[in-house]
């Protein structure tokens, strides 16, 4: 693993210990639900598997199609926040 | 007590009803979903207080509720919006969709319907859910209790017990296909026990779980042979009440078998040991060493199956006998469809011996849904891909041996096949995917588990978090389940403060309330009766969202809007008398003051630029970032295009707007191309052709307009004075629309009041009056576009205000829609039942309408909107 991944890996256990990373999930699923995005892909998904056929859409088929859809579709202003609460966070834990 | 369950017993001659009303929420403010969500968000308890997804069970299974609803929010424009919007997006879901929240809900709404002994509201509502029942029963109990056991809090252990067993014995009833008559008085007699307990502030447990176990006990009796066993248990860990989380593991018992008739759990499988099994140390085991214990205890390899119901032999248990299936369809199962069952039969050679549910458990505990801190630390150190090392690209686990493998680069699709190891878990929203079915199945007996293991998650992170805001976000995981609303202690403290209830028929008249006139003040009530039904402002000021910013609070008219809604929505019949209102806006409305007749569209442009001020505090509020509830609500965004002739170079400027002022045929102002009446039809404006519409002056006012060679204007692109063309349309429409026709001229000529009646429909769409429109244009005739099915321009109207005598002197009067199509004529104090023919044939002065669909304004176009401003 490069610098990159472990440096990574590393900051994805310390968060996942202290259990900010679940918190930052809950927050970014809050925010993708008030503002809209969650409906959007929601409908996304819809057409999606009405085009597919309901029998024959897996998962794997929807995760392609909506993959990179819904993350063009995250608003600026959630990653922004997110990342705001990260980098707040590495300072704290300046350790790693 | 004896005429509760005297009651409850009519009630229950009418089946199963008592259960209904649990699914027969309220329109849950999630589902609004719309820019004003951040104030709208989510009801405070004191409104209704049923959790939504009542209607996303109706919606799923395709009905609609019926009239009656069990809060304030009622069934009008603004809420059959919501309700459209949630049955779209929530079509797809699988019935589970509302379990826990369902029987969360079902608690209050049956002490309700115990109140009325047996109501016909919900007699209405049991139909439905009757159809409902077979399906969701089956998924409900278990959370419930699951979650319930876990409370530390005597009181409310004790409530949730009797909801417990009483859900179960709804539960276990109806699997077993008995509806016991006696057993049902029984459970209606815990459950009167529990909510006067309750309401009388103060919970006995003894009594309480004494009653309940008296009750399960009873009940057991009655049960057949095939029901479940371990009923009579429940109640009793109650008194013996430890901190101890006991019978947590204990409520597993299988679902209801009737969709998987494959050889799972029968009706007495070694599973289902009737004595609680309680670990002693506390329940969450750290250490992930049980998982390779299981390895030695393989079976045999499955052999590659269809969706048969054919029993892979080496099973050691004799086969089950085939059950009919039940729910709607009846009788048996035809065993070649392609829909399968929940689950797959994969899966079901995974679910044999003794522990698997046990060993499922630690693996959501330790690698899935972390709660403590023990398990956070095993799952950041663990849980990375053996292959590739990432903890990121779904991450998998296999359920066979201790592996984890990325989904993205098929790492786990590598392991599986050269393990045989067919099921593998996602370790980030707990599914079971199964190579060999090459999808997620969902399994009805894990995904129970699944769901307990999420909530006892999330609780362990809630309680100890610190962030206020993380108590409030428990986000489920596997599909979108709304959290039940579980009653805290101070909670239940208030609930014992206030043991009146209030019951609501869809007869009901809160909300109607007649205003005194002041001394020519009917302008004044007419608008105070219109924005007091306007839905979204409603549900805004009943839900105490204003904060006040002002210096003094005494002179803030948003706070005196707040307590009138109040005063209007009190049920309180008698006449209220609005001083305080007309004190304040005499004050901040200098133009207004006075006992002279005013207009009513100046006061109310004059009231939403007083609240609109107040609502972010006196001083000058930058009107391009507003966002209060006014702006959220009324502001629309006018486009004035100016084409040059020259050049047709356009520039457009974009204009915030609270309403449309139209002009009308037979001023001296108006310019009629089209006859009137021709294809009023687009928006079911039934009358007599010739008569002028309200789209006809909506086409009116956004057709092109030559602006005449005596106001040439400079033209940017060209540089020149030239000739142009203007035309104004709806950029962004608001949530409410008002329309006002200009009946008042007062022209050099004359000043007269033009008295042409104008249709207007009762549905308005306002695709055509669009900027985006626009294009489809051709020689002022109108092409509608391709696609008017899209319903984000629809438009309800909610009010309508009536001017009746002359420009001098006359007098206001209004309509309002209450209660979804009943309509009221409120004349100052005095309130009378009007017909929508009442209302489309009056005059019309001011009209309003509400979006019957909300829908959300996502960052990058709230940007865009007040950048153009």
């Amino acid at each position: 693993m490069n610098k990159d991944a472990e440096m990574r890996s590393a900051i994805n256990q310390k968060l996942t210990e202290t259990g900010d990373r679940e918190h930052l999930k809950e927050l970014r699923r809050t925010k993708l639900i008030e503002c809209g995005w969650k409906d959007q892909l929601k409908a996304h998904c819809k057409k999606v598997i009405i085009e597919k056929g309901l029998e024959h859409a897996t998962i794997d088929d929807l995760v392609a199609e909506i993959t990179p859809k819904g993350r063009a579709l995250v608003p600026d202003s959630v990653n922004k926040e997110l990342l705001q609460r990260i980098r707040t966070f590495l300072a704290q834990h300046a350790s790693i | 007590m004896s005429e509760r369950a005297r009651a409850a017993q009519s009630s229950d001659k009418q089946g199963r009803q008592i259960l209904s009303p649990s699914g027969l929420g309220s329109c849950a403010p999630p589902d609004l979903g719309v820019g004003a969500s951040s104030c709208l968000g989510r009801a405070g308890p004191g409104v209704g207080g049923e959790p939504g997804a009542g209607l996303g069970a109706a919606s799923a299974a395709g009905l609609r509720p019926i009239g009656a609803s069990a809060c304030l929010r009622s069934q009008d424009p603004g809420s059959e919006g919501d309700v459209s919007v949630s049955d779209t997006f929530l079509d797809l879901d699988s019935p589970g969709v509302a379990g826990p929240a369902v029987a969360g809900g079902s608690r209050l709404a049956k002490g309700k319907a115990e109140e009325r002994g047996g109501d016909d509201e919900w007699g209405q509502i049991s139909d439905w859910s009757r159809e409902l029942e077979p399906r969701e029963q089956g998924v409900e109990p278990p959370p419930v209790e699951a979650e319930e056991s876990e409370e530390a809090e005597t009181a409310e252990r004790a409530a949730e017990a009797e909801r417990k067993v009483e859900v179960e014995v709804e539960a276990e009833a109806q699997a077993a296909g008995k509806v016991e008559a006696s057993a049902k008085v029984e459970t209606f007699a815990k459950v009167d026990a529990a909510e006067e307990v309750e309401a009388a502030g103060t919970v006995d447990a003894s009594t309480a779980a004494a009653a309940a176990a008296a009750a399960a006990s009873k009940v057991e009796a009655l049960e057949g042979p095939g029901c479940r066993v371990e009923l009579k248990l429940e109640p009793d860990p109650e008194p013996v009440r430890e901190a101890q989380p006991e019978p947590q593991r204990e409520p597993e018992k299988p679902e209801p078998e009737d969709e998987k008739p494959a050889p799972s759990d029968g009706g007495g499988g070694s599973e289902e040991v009737p004595l609680p099994s309680l670990p002693s140390e506390p329940p969450r085991p750290p250490d992930p060493s049980p998982r390779r214990s299981r390895a030695p205890r393989r079976r045999p390899r499955p052999r590659p199956q269809t969706r048969l119901r054919t029993p892979p032999q080496p099973r050691p248990r004799p086969p089950p006998r085939p059950r009919p299936r039940r729910g709607p369809g009846g009788g048996c199962l035809d065993v070649d469809f392609t829909v399968g069952p929940p689950g797959c039969s994969h899966v079901n050679t995974f679910k044999v011996g003794e522990n698997w549910r046990q060993e499922l458990r630690v693996i959501y505990q330790c690698f899935v849904w972390c709660g403590t801190p023990e398990t956070r630390k095993s799952k950041a150190k663990s849980c990375v891909c053996h292959v590739c090392g990432t903890h990121l690209n779904r991450l998998h686990s296999c359920l066979t041996c201790v592996f984890f493998g990325c989904f993205t680069e098929k790492h786990i699709h590598e392991h599986a096949e050269t393990k045989q190891h067919n099921l593998a878990v996602d370790l980030y929203y707990g599914g079971i995917y199964c190579f060999m079915c090459k999808d997620y199945v969902y399994d009805k007996d894990i995904e129970q588990i699944a769901k307990e293991e999420q909530g006892e998650a999330l609780k362990l992170q809630a309680s100890t978090s610190t962030e206020v805001a993380h108590q409030q976000c428990l986000g489920p995981g596997l599909g979108e389940k709304y959290p039940t609303w579980e009653t805290t202690k101070p909670e239940l403290e208030l609930l014992g403060h206030n043991p009146r209830r209030r019951r609501i028929p869809s007869s009901f008249t809160i909300g109607l309330r007649g205003l005194i006139n002041l001394g020519n003040t009917c302008f004044m009530n007419c608008i105070v009766q219109a924005l007091t039904h306007t839905p979204i402002l409603r549900d805004f000021f009943l839900s105490d969202r204003h904060r006040c910013e002002m210096p003094s609070p005494e002179l803030c008219l948003v706070c005196e809007m707040s307590s009138l809604f109040r005063e209007l929505y009190s049920g309180n019949p008698s006449p209220h008398v609005p001083y305080k209102l007309l004190h304040l806006v005499w004050i901040h409305a200098r133009h207004l003051a006075g006992y002279r007749q005013q207009d009513a569209h100046e006061f109310l442009i004059a009231a939403l630029d007083v609240l609109h001020r107040h609502c972010k505090g006196d001083e000058a509020s930058n009107p391009n970032h507003c966002n209060c509830i006014i702006d959220q609500i009324f502001t629309g965004g006018l486009q004035s295009d100016v084409t040059c002739q020259a050049c047709h170079g356009v520039s457009t400027t974009i204009d915030p707007c609270w309403d449309i002022s139209l002009d009308l045929p037979g001023s001296c102002t108006s310019f009629w191309p089209l006859s009137p009446g021709r294809e009023s039809s687009v928006n079911g404006e039934s009358h007599l052709p010739g008569t002028p519409t309200l789209t006809d002056c909506l086409r009116r006012f956004t057709r092109p307009e030559h602006l005449g060679s005596s106001a040439k204007i400079k033209c940017g692109s060209c540089q020149s004075y030239q000739e142009s063309t203007k035309q104004l349309t709806m950029k962004k429409l608001p949530v409410v629309a008002c329309f006002h026709f200009k009946r008042f001229e007062h022209s050099a000529k004359q000043r007269r009041k033009i008295t042409t009646y104008i249709s207007f429909p009762l549905e308005l769409d306002m695709t055509p009056f669009m900027a985006s429109s626009k294009e489809s244009r051709v020689n002022g005739q109108l092409q509608l576009p391709a696609s008017s099915g899209n319903n984000e321009n629809k438009y309800s109207l909610f009010a309508v205000v009536n001017h009746q005598g002359t420009l001098e002197s006359g007098h206001y009067t209004s309509f309002i829609r209450h209660h979804k199509d009943q309509w009221f004529k409120c004349d100052d104090a005095v309130i009378t039942k009007a017909s929508i023919k009442d209302v489309l044939d009056s005059e019309g002065y001011l009209l309003f309408y509400h979006k019957q669909v909300l829908e959300h304004e996502s960052e990058k176009v709230k940007d865009m909107n007040t950048q153009a401003y």
